[in-house]
Protein backbone atom coordinates (compact mmCIF):
# COMPACT_ATOMS: atom_id res chain seq x y z
CA UNK A 1 0.00 0.00 0.00
CA UNK A 2 1.69 3.11 -1.20
CA UNK A 3 1.28 6.15 1.39
CA UNK A 4 -1.67 7.99 1.08
CA UNK A 5 0.68 11.28 1.20
CA UNK A 6 2.41 10.60 -1.74
CA UNK A 7 1.50 10.99 -5.73
CA UNK A 8 2.62 8.71 -7.97
CA UNK A 9 3.48 9.88 -11.51
CA UNK A 10 1.85 8.04 -14.10
CA UNK A 11 3.97 9.69 -17.27
CA UNK A 12 5.35 13.14 -18.70
CA UNK A 13 4.56 15.55 -20.44
CA UNK A 14 7.70 17.45 -21.27
CA UNK A 15 8.93 18.30 -17.77
CA UNK A 16 5.29 18.49 -16.48
CA UNK A 17 3.97 15.37 -14.58
CA UNK A 18 1.11 14.07 -15.04
CA UNK A 19 0.15 12.01 -11.71
CA UNK A 20 -2.57 9.45 -10.64
CA UNK A 21 -5.38 12.65 -9.92
CA UNK A 22 -4.50 14.23 -12.52
CA UNK A 23 -5.45 11.38 -14.76
CA UNK A 24 -8.23 10.67 -12.44
CA UNK A 25 -9.90 13.71 -12.36
CA UNK A 26 -9.55 13.57 -16.45
CA UNK A 27 -11.37 10.68 -17.18
CA UNK A 28 -14.15 11.63 -14.33
CA UNK A 29 -14.23 14.96 -16.16
CA UNK A 30 -15.18 12.91 -19.53
CA UNK A 31 -17.56 11.12 -17.60
CA UNK A 32 -19.08 14.17 -16.31
CA UNK A 33 -19.42 16.35 -18.93
CA UNK A 34 -20.38 13.24 -20.89
CA UNK A 35 -23.22 12.04 -19.15
CA UNK A 36 -24.57 15.32 -18.28
CA UNK A 37 -24.72 16.51 -21.96
CA UNK A 38 -26.34 12.66 -22.51
CA UNK A 39 -29.05 14.24 -19.46
CA UNK A 40 -29.95 17.44 -20.60
CA UNK A 41 -29.90 16.69 -24.43
CA UNK A 42 -33.74 16.41 -25.13
CA UNK A 43 -34.87 18.89 -22.29
CA UNK A 44 -38.68 19.77 -22.92
CA UNK A 45 -41.42 21.98 -21.15
CA UNK A 46 -43.13 18.57 -20.24
CA UNK A 47 -40.06 17.30 -17.89
CA UNK A 48 -40.03 13.09 -17.78
CA UNK A 49 -38.43 11.46 -14.53
CA UNK A 50 -35.09 12.10 -15.63
CA UNK A 51 -35.66 16.17 -16.28
CA UNK A 52 -37.19 16.28 -12.85
CA UNK A 53 -34.53 14.88 -10.92
CA UNK A 54 -32.66 17.70 -12.83
CA UNK A 55 -34.71 20.47 -11.97
CA UNK A 56 -34.97 19.23 -8.43
CA UNK A 57 -31.00 19.16 -8.02
CA UNK A 58 -31.07 22.65 -9.61
CA UNK A 59 -33.85 23.86 -7.34
CA UNK A 60 -32.29 22.14 -4.37
CA UNK A 61 -29.47 23.82 -5.39
CA UNK A 62 -30.83 27.41 -5.43
CA UNK A 63 -32.72 27.07 -1.92
CA UNK A 64 -29.58 26.12 -0.51
CA UNK A 65 -27.92 29.47 -2.61
CA UNK A 66 -30.61 31.69 -0.86
CA UNK A 67 -31.35 30.53 2.24
CA UNK A 68 -27.82 30.76 2.69
CA UNK A 69 -26.68 33.53 0.64
CA UNK A 70 -29.40 35.44 0.96
CA UNK A 71 -28.88 36.75 -2.71
CA UNK A 72 -30.12 35.40 -6.39
CA UNK A 73 -28.67 32.26 -6.89
CA UNK A 74 -27.79 33.01 -10.65
CA UNK A 75 -24.80 34.29 -10.03
CA UNK A 76 -23.37 31.36 -7.79
CA UNK A 77 -24.69 28.24 -9.24
CA UNK A 78 -22.20 27.91 -11.72
CA UNK A 79 -19.49 28.00 -9.78
CA UNK A 80 -21.12 26.32 -6.48
CA UNK A 81 -22.91 23.73 -8.37
CA UNK A 82 -19.68 22.60 -9.98
CA UNK A 83 -17.75 22.87 -7.21
CA UNK A 84 -20.46 20.05 -5.31
CA UNK A 85 -20.54 18.13 -8.02
CA UNK A 86 -17.14 17.56 -8.61
CA UNK A 87 -16.63 17.23 -5.09
CA UNK A 88 -19.31 14.16 -4.52
CA UNK A 89 -18.21 12.49 -7.92
CA UNK A 90 -14.69 12.40 -6.44
CA UNK A 91 -15.24 11.41 -3.04
CA UNK A 92 -17.22 9.19 -4.70
CA UNK A 93 -15.16 7.30 -6.96
CA UNK A 94 -13.16 5.36 -4.34
CA UNK A 95 -16.09 2.50 -4.43
CA UNK A 96 -14.60 2.13 -8.01
CA UNK A 97 -11.98 -0.80 -7.21
CA UNK A 98 -8.58 0.52 -8.10
CA UNK A 99 -9.48 4.37 -8.15
CA UNK A 100 -8.13 6.42 -5.72
CA UNK A 101 -10.44 9.84 -5.71
CA UNK A 102 -8.66 12.38 -6.52
CA UNK A 103 -9.75 14.13 -3.34
CA UNK A 104 -7.77 12.09 -1.03
CA UNK A 105 -4.78 13.77 -2.97
CA UNK A 106 -3.46 16.80 -1.25
CA UNK A 107 -3.14 18.68 -4.46
CA UNK A 108 -6.65 18.16 -5.45
CA UNK A 109 -8.60 19.44 -2.37
CA UNK A 110 -5.44 22.13 -2.16
CA UNK A 111 -6.61 23.16 -5.98
CA UNK A 112 -10.40 23.72 -4.63
CA UNK A 113 -9.55 25.26 -1.92
CA UNK A 114 -7.20 27.78 -4.32
CA UNK A 115 -10.65 28.04 -6.40
CA UNK A 116 -12.64 29.10 -3.26
CA UNK A 117 -10.13 31.40 -2.01
CA UNK A 118 -10.28 33.08 -5.69
CA UNK A 119 -13.94 33.65 -5.96
CA UNK A 120 -14.24 35.26 -2.85
CA UNK A 121 -11.79 38.02 -3.72
CA UNK A 122 -13.74 37.76 -7.47
CA UNK A 123 -17.23 37.79 -5.77
CA UNK A 124 -15.87 40.42 -3.08
CA UNK A 125 -14.73 42.97 -5.68
CA UNK A 126 -17.53 42.59 -8.34
CA UNK A 127 -19.91 43.29 -5.59
CA UNK A 128 -18.29 45.92 -3.81
CA UNK A 129 -15.15 47.34 -6.30
CA UNK A 130 -11.76 46.64 -5.28
CA UNK A 131 -11.92 49.58 -2.57
CA UNK A 132 -14.71 48.32 -1.29
CA UNK A 133 -13.32 44.31 -1.07
CA UNK A 134 -10.34 45.41 0.53
CA UNK A 135 -12.55 47.60 2.97
CA UNK A 136 -14.20 44.85 4.31
CA UNK A 137 -10.55 43.49 5.97
CA UNK A 138 -11.28 46.60 7.97
CA UNK A 139 -14.88 45.16 9.56
CA UNK A 140 -15.52 46.05 11.87
CA UNK A 141 -13.04 48.23 12.86
CA UNK A 142 -9.20 48.87 11.04
CA UNK A 143 -7.76 47.43 14.13
CA UNK A 144 -8.84 43.79 12.50
CA UNK A 145 -6.94 43.97 9.22
CA UNK A 146 -4.75 41.37 10.33
CA UNK A 147 -6.76 38.94 11.92
CA UNK A 148 -9.00 39.20 8.66
CA UNK A 149 -6.18 38.65 6.31
CA UNK A 150 -5.04 36.07 8.55
CA UNK A 151 -8.40 34.15 8.40
CA UNK A 152 -9.09 34.81 4.98
CA UNK A 153 -6.18 32.22 4.39
CA UNK A 154 -6.58 30.14 7.43
CA UNK A 155 -10.33 29.60 6.22
CA UNK A 156 -8.88 28.62 2.77
CA UNK A 157 -6.38 26.14 4.87
CA UNK A 158 -8.81 24.79 6.90
CA UNK A 159 -11.10 23.27 3.80
CA UNK A 160 -8.45 22.10 2.66
CA UNK A 161 -7.41 19.83 5.34
CA UNK A 162 -10.85 19.29 6.29
CA UNK A 163 -11.32 17.55 2.66
CA UNK A 164 -8.59 16.22 2.58
CA UNK A 165 -8.18 14.54 5.95
CA UNK A 166 -11.40 13.20 6.13
CA UNK A 167 -11.01 11.86 2.82
CA UNK A 168 -7.57 10.29 2.93
CA UNK A 169 -8.40 8.88 6.32
CA UNK A 170 -11.56 7.07 4.92
CA UNK A 171 -9.40 5.97 1.91
CA UNK A 172 -6.37 4.78 4.51
CA UNK A 173 -8.59 3.53 6.66
CA UNK A 174 -9.91 0.98 4.06
CA UNK A 175 -7.26 0.11 2.58
CA UNK A 176 -5.56 -0.76 6.05
CA UNK A 177 -9.15 -2.79 6.94
CA UNK A 178 -8.81 -4.40 3.43
CA UNK A 179 -5.33 -5.63 4.14
CA UNK A 180 -5.93 -6.86 7.54
CA UNK A 181 -9.43 -8.43 7.31
CA UNK A 182 -10.43 -9.99 4.06
CA UNK A 183 -12.59 -8.88 0.61
CA UNK A 184 -16.16 -7.93 2.34
CA UNK A 185 -15.12 -6.44 5.76
CA UNK A 186 -14.16 -3.21 4.73
CA UNK A 187 -17.94 -3.08 3.16
CA UNK A 188 -19.30 -1.00 6.17
CA UNK A 189 -16.51 1.06 6.04
CA UNK A 190 -17.23 1.92 2.05
CA UNK A 191 -21.03 2.72 3.13
CA UNK A 192 -19.97 5.26 5.59
CA UNK A 193 -17.14 6.59 2.91
CA UNK A 194 -20.51 7.17 0.94
CA UNK A 195 -22.04 9.08 3.62
CA UNK A 196 -18.33 10.79 4.46
CA UNK A 197 -18.02 11.91 1.01
CA UNK A 198 -21.35 13.43 0.96
CA UNK A 199 -21.24 15.24 4.05
CA UNK A 200 -17.92 16.43 2.94
CA UNK A 201 -18.61 17.73 -0.25
CA UNK A 202 -21.92 19.45 1.02
CA UNK A 203 -19.81 21.24 4.05
CA UNK A 204 -17.11 22.26 1.62
CA UNK A 205 -19.73 23.95 -0.75
CA UNK A 206 -21.65 25.45 2.08
CA UNK A 207 -18.73 26.58 3.67
CA UNK A 208 -17.92 28.15 0.25
CA UNK A 209 -21.16 29.81 -0.01
CA UNK A 210 -20.54 31.41 3.38
CA UNK A 211 -17.30 33.30 2.50
CA UNK A 212 -18.10 34.22 -0.65
CA UNK A 213 -21.25 35.62 0.88
CA UNK A 214 -19.81 37.15 3.73
CA UNK A 215 -17.63 38.95 0.98
CA UNK A 216 -19.81 39.98 -1.24
CA UNK A 217 -22.18 41.57 1.82
CA UNK A 218 -19.61 43.30 3.70
CA UNK A 219 -18.10 44.43 0.33
CA UNK A 220 -21.20 46.42 -0.59
CA UNK A 221 -21.81 49.75 0.07
CA UNK A 222 -25.45 49.39 1.65
CA UNK A 223 -24.68 46.27 3.88
CA UNK A 224 -28.73 46.03 5.01
CA UNK A 225 -30.11 45.48 1.28
CA UNK A 226 -29.01 42.00 1.55
CA UNK A 227 -29.33 41.08 -2.15
CA UNK A 228 -26.48 41.11 -4.45
CA UNK B 1 5.27 15.34 2.36
CA UNK B 2 6.03 17.94 -0.35
CA UNK B 3 3.82 19.50 -2.81
CA UNK B 4 3.35 18.97 -6.40
CA UNK B 5 2.50 22.50 -8.18
CA UNK B 6 2.53 20.89 -11.13
CA UNK B 7 -0.38 18.53 -10.36
CA UNK B 8 -1.92 21.87 -7.98
CA UNK B 9 -1.99 23.43 -11.15
CA UNK B 10 -3.11 20.89 -13.33
CA UNK B 11 -5.73 20.06 -10.87
CA UNK B 12 -6.90 23.44 -10.12
CA UNK B 13 -7.50 24.29 -14.20
CA UNK B 14 -9.06 20.61 -14.19
CA UNK B 15 -11.44 22.18 -11.61
CA UNK B 16 -12.25 25.53 -13.37
CA UNK B 17 -12.68 23.69 -16.78
CA UNK B 18 -14.90 21.37 -15.14
CA UNK B 19 -17.22 23.89 -13.54
CA UNK B 20 -16.87 25.94 -16.91
CA UNK B 21 -18.20 23.00 -18.75
CA UNK B 22 -20.77 21.98 -16.43
CA UNK B 23 -21.95 25.61 -16.59
CA UNK B 24 -22.67 24.93 -20.63
CA UNK B 25 -23.97 21.59 -20.79
CA UNK B 26 -25.63 20.89 -17.22
CA UNK B 27 -26.60 23.77 -15.51
CA UNK B 28 -27.23 26.35 -18.14
CA UNK B 29 -29.85 23.87 -19.77
CA UNK B 30 -31.61 22.63 -16.97
CA UNK B 31 -32.10 26.24 -15.83
CA UNK B 32 -33.56 27.61 -19.26
CA UNK B 33 -35.71 24.56 -19.50
CA UNK B 34 -37.43 25.68 -16.20
CA UNK B 35 -37.65 29.50 -16.68
CA UNK B 36 -39.04 28.21 -20.55
CA UNK B 37 -41.85 26.27 -18.80
CA UNK B 38 -41.98 29.14 -15.90
CA UNK B 39 -42.46 31.78 -19.09
CA UNK B 40 -45.07 29.19 -20.68
CA UNK B 41 -47.00 28.80 -17.49
CA UNK B 42 -47.24 32.36 -16.76
CA UNK B 43 -48.37 32.74 -20.45
CA UNK B 44 -50.81 30.66 -19.90
CA UNK B 45 -51.58 32.15 -16.46
CA UNK B 46 -51.93 35.70 -18.74
CA UNK B 47 -54.11 34.04 -21.29
CA UNK B 48 -55.84 32.38 -19.31
CA UNK B 49 -56.35 36.13 -17.48
CA UNK B 50 -57.02 37.58 -20.34
CA UNK B 51 -59.40 34.77 -21.45
CA UNK B 52 -61.10 35.41 -18.36
CA UNK B 53 -61.17 39.04 -18.78
CA UNK B 54 -62.93 38.85 -22.28
CA UNK B 55 -65.17 36.59 -20.73
CA UNK B 56 -65.93 38.73 -18.27
CA UNK B 57 -66.28 41.67 -20.71
CA UNK B 58 -68.67 39.48 -22.59
CA UNK B 59 -70.78 38.59 -19.94
CA UNK B 60 -71.06 41.52 -18.96
CA UNK B 61 -71.77 42.80 -22.86
CA UNK B 62 -74.66 40.47 -23.05
CA UNK B 63 -75.79 41.61 -19.47
CA UNK B 64 -75.95 44.81 -20.91
CA UNK B 65 -77.67 43.74 -24.33
CA UNK B 66 -80.14 41.75 -22.04
CA UNK B 67 -81.11 44.73 -19.67
CA UNK B 68 -81.49 46.96 -22.92
CA UNK B 69 -83.88 44.33 -24.29
CA UNK B 70 -85.48 44.04 -21.15
CA UNK B 71 -85.97 48.37 -21.59
CA UNK B 72 -87.41 48.04 -24.93
CA UNK B 73 -89.23 45.38 -23.80
CA UNK B 74 -90.63 47.51 -21.14
CA UNK B 75 -91.01 50.37 -23.37
CA UNK B 76 -92.19 48.28 -26.02
CA UNK B 77 -95.19 46.72 -23.57
CA UNK B 78 -95.75 50.17 -22.02
CA UNK B 79 -96.54 51.77 -25.65
CA UNK B 80 -99.02 48.79 -26.65
CA UNK B 81 -100.73 49.25 -23.12
CA UNK B 82 -100.77 52.80 -24.06
CA UNK B 83 -102.23 52.81 -28.19
CA UNK B 84 -104.61 50.03 -26.93
CA UNK B 85 -105.61 52.11 -24.14
CA UNK B 86 -106.02 55.19 -26.95
CA UNK B 87 -108.01 52.58 -28.78
CA UNK B 88 -110.35 51.39 -26.45
CA UNK B 89 -110.74 55.17 -25.32
CA UNK B 90 -111.77 55.96 -28.96
CA UNK B 91 -113.79 53.27 -29.34
CA UNK B 92 -115.49 53.78 -25.95
CA UNK B 93 -115.81 57.73 -27.25
CA UNK B 94 -117.08 56.15 -30.76
CA UNK B 95 -119.58 54.09 -29.14
CA UNK B 96 -120.97 56.53 -26.87
CA UNK B 97 -121.59 59.48 -29.43
CA UNK B 98 -123.05 56.83 -31.46
CA UNK B 99 -125.52 55.76 -28.50
CA UNK B 100 -125.96 59.34 -27.94
CA UNK B 101 -126.95 59.92 -31.39
CA UNK B 102 -129.26 56.85 -31.82
CA UNK B 103 -130.83 58.14 -28.19
CA UNK B 104 -131.00 61.71 -29.32
CA UNK B 105 -132.71 59.80 -32.45
CA UNK B 106 -134.90 57.98 -30.60
CA UNK B 107 -136.08 60.38 -28.25
CA UNK B 108 -136.98 63.07 -31.16
CA UNK B 109 -138.75 59.42 -32.81
CA UNK B 110 -140.60 59.25 -29.67
CA UNK B 111 -141.49 62.64 -29.68
CA UNK B 112 -142.91 62.88 -33.09
CA UNK B 113 -144.60 60.21 -32.52
CA UNK B 114 -145.73 61.17 -28.91
CA UNK B 115 -146.28 65.05 -30.25
CA UNK B 116 -148.30 63.03 -33.33
CA UNK B 117 -150.58 60.50 -31.30
CA UNK B 118 -151.66 63.43 -29.14
CA UNK B 119 -152.29 65.47 -31.91
CA UNK B 120 -154.16 62.88 -33.23
CA UNK B 121 -155.77 61.61 -29.77
CA UNK B 122 -156.72 65.52 -29.91
CA UNK B 123 -158.57 65.83 -32.67
CA UNK B 124 -160.67 62.67 -31.87
CA UNK B 125 -161.17 63.58 -28.75
CA UNK B 126 -162.34 67.47 -30.20
CA UNK B 127 -164.25 65.03 -32.59
CA UNK B 128 -165.76 62.77 -29.74
CA UNK B 129 -166.26 66.57 -27.61
CA UNK B 130 -168.21 68.08 -30.83
CA UNK B 131 -170.36 65.23 -31.59
CA UNK B 132 -171.48 65.10 -27.84
CA UNK B 133 -171.98 68.87 -27.65
CA UNK B 134 -174.31 68.52 -30.72
CA UNK B 135 -176.25 65.53 -28.99
CA UNK B 136 -175.90 67.74 -25.85
CA UNK B 137 -176.97 70.75 -27.33
CA UNK B 138 -180.18 68.71 -29.63
CA UNK B 139 -181.64 68.19 -26.19
CA UNK B 140 -181.76 71.61 -25.15
CA UNK B 141 -184.57 74.21 -25.56
CA UNK B 142 -184.24 75.20 -28.65
CA UNK B 143 -186.25 78.46 -29.08
CA UNK B 144 -184.46 79.86 -25.77
CA UNK B 145 -181.17 78.97 -27.18
CA UNK B 146 -181.66 80.22 -30.90
CA UNK B 147 -182.67 83.58 -29.10
CA UNK B 148 -179.88 83.60 -26.83
CA UNK B 149 -177.50 83.58 -30.43
CA UNK B 150 -179.93 85.89 -32.05
CA UNK B 151 -179.39 88.41 -28.95
CA UNK B 152 -175.76 87.78 -29.88
CA UNK B 153 -176.07 88.31 -33.38
CA UNK B 154 -177.67 91.71 -32.65
CA UNK B 155 -174.78 92.40 -30.33
CA UNK B 156 -171.90 91.48 -32.92
CA UNK B 157 -174.10 94.06 -35.31
CA UNK B 158 -174.48 96.82 -33.18
CA UNK B 159 -170.38 96.48 -32.49
CA UNK B 160 -169.94 96.96 -35.95
CA UNK B 161 -167.92 99.81 -37.32
CA UNK B 162 -169.72 102.27 -39.55
CA UNK B 163 -167.78 100.86 -43.05
CA UNK B 164 -169.10 97.68 -42.11
CA UNK B 165 -172.20 98.82 -40.93
CA UNK B 166 -172.41 100.50 -44.38
CA UNK B 167 -171.65 97.16 -46.04
CA UNK B 168 -173.78 95.35 -44.26
CA UNK B 169 -177.20 97.40 -45.91
CA UNK B 170 -175.92 97.69 -49.62
CA UNK B 171 -174.20 94.67 -50.56
CA UNK B 172 -175.96 91.10 -51.06
CA UNK B 173 -176.90 89.80 -47.67
CA UNK B 174 -177.96 86.53 -46.68
CA UNK B 175 -179.71 84.81 -43.43
CA UNK B 176 -178.87 81.44 -42.42
CA UNK B 177 -181.03 79.93 -39.73
CA UNK B 178 -180.41 76.52 -38.39
CA UNK B 179 -183.62 75.17 -38.17
CA UNK B 180 -186.81 75.39 -40.18
CA UNK B 181 -188.66 78.05 -37.39
CA UNK B 182 -192.19 79.39 -37.44
CA UNK B 183 -192.87 81.44 -40.76
CA UNK B 184 -191.59 84.69 -40.38
CA UNK B 185 -188.96 84.35 -37.94
CA UNK B 186 -186.19 85.13 -40.43
CA UNK B 187 -188.03 88.20 -41.27
CA UNK B 188 -188.84 89.36 -37.52
CA UNK B 189 -184.68 89.10 -37.22
CA UNK B 190 -184.27 90.81 -40.03
CA UNK B 191 -186.04 94.00 -39.23
CA UNK B 192 -184.58 94.16 -35.71
CA UNK B 193 -181.00 93.72 -36.92
CA UNK B 194 -182.49 97.06 -39.11
CA UNK B 195 -183.47 98.30 -36.11
CA UNK B 196 -179.76 97.84 -34.85
CA UNK B 197 -178.26 99.20 -38.23
CA UNK B 198 -181.36 101.76 -38.04
CA UNK B 199 -182.11 100.88 -41.66
CA UNK B 200 -184.04 98.42 -43.30
CA UNK B 201 -182.10 95.45 -44.78
CA UNK B 202 -184.12 92.61 -46.93
CA UNK B 203 -181.52 89.18 -47.07
CA UNK B 204 -182.36 86.13 -48.04
CA UNK B 205 -183.26 83.25 -45.83
CA UNK B 206 -181.81 80.15 -45.58
CA UNK B 207 -181.63 77.55 -43.23
CA UNK B 208 -178.75 75.58 -42.52
CA UNK B 209 -178.68 72.40 -39.79
CA UNK B 210 -174.33 72.85 -39.67
CA UNK B 211 -175.55 75.95 -37.06
CA UNK B 212 -176.86 72.76 -35.33
CA UNK B 213 -178.81 76.43 -33.58
CA UNK B 214 -177.75 79.72 -33.97
CA UNK B 215 -177.91 82.19 -36.97
CA UNK B 216 -175.49 83.57 -39.52
CA UNK B 217 -175.17 86.94 -41.20
CA UNK B 218 -173.03 86.84 -44.31
CA UNK B 219 -172.39 89.51 -47.25
CA UNK B 220 -169.54 89.10 -49.90
CA UNK B 221 -166.75 91.01 -47.52
CA UNK B 222 -168.54 90.13 -44.16
CA UNK B 223 -169.38 87.42 -41.82
CA UNK B 224 -171.49 87.70 -38.40
CA UNK B 225 -172.08 84.09 -36.60
CA UNK B 226 -173.47 82.77 -33.07
CA UNK B 227 -174.35 79.41 -33.11
CA UNK B 228 -173.51 76.37 -31.23
CA UNK B 229 -171.32 75.18 -34.38
CA UNK B 230 -169.57 78.33 -34.42
CA UNK B 231 -168.49 78.09 -30.82
CA UNK B 232 -167.55 74.64 -30.97
CA UNK B 233 -165.29 75.20 -33.79
CA UNK B 234 -163.35 78.01 -32.04
CA UNK B 235 -163.22 76.47 -28.55
CA UNK B 236 -161.81 73.17 -30.68
CA UNK B 237 -159.50 75.53 -32.22
CA UNK B 238 -158.56 77.15 -28.42
CA UNK B 239 -157.93 73.24 -27.20
CA UNK B 240 -155.78 72.75 -30.26
CA UNK B 241 -153.74 75.66 -29.52
CA UNK B 242 -153.51 74.81 -25.87
CA UNK B 243 -152.02 71.37 -26.85
CA UNK B 244 -149.48 72.64 -29.38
Amino acid sequence: MNSPLETAVLFWIGPVPITQPVVTTWVMMAMIVAGCYALTRNLSLHPGRRQAALELLVTVLDTQIRETMSVSPDRYRTFLGGLFLFILIANWSSLVPGVEPPTANLETDAALALLVFVAVIVYGIRAGGVGGYLRSFAMPTPLMIPLNLVETLTRSFSLLIRLFGNIMSGVFIIGIVLSLAGLFVPIPFMALDLLTGLVQAYIFTVLAMVFIAAAVAESQPSRDSGKD
Amino acid sequence: MTLDWWTLGLQTLNAAVLIWLLSRVLWRPIVSAIQARQAEADKQLSDASEAARKADEAKARAEAALDQVGTRKSEMLAQAQTEAEAARKALLDHARAEAADMARTAEAERAARAEEAEKRYAARAADLAQRMAERIGARLSRPALLEAYATDLLAQVAALDTEDRAALGSEKLMLRISEAVEAGYGEAFARRVGQTLGKEIGPAIKTDAALICGLALETEHLHLESSWAADLARMRKEVANDTQ
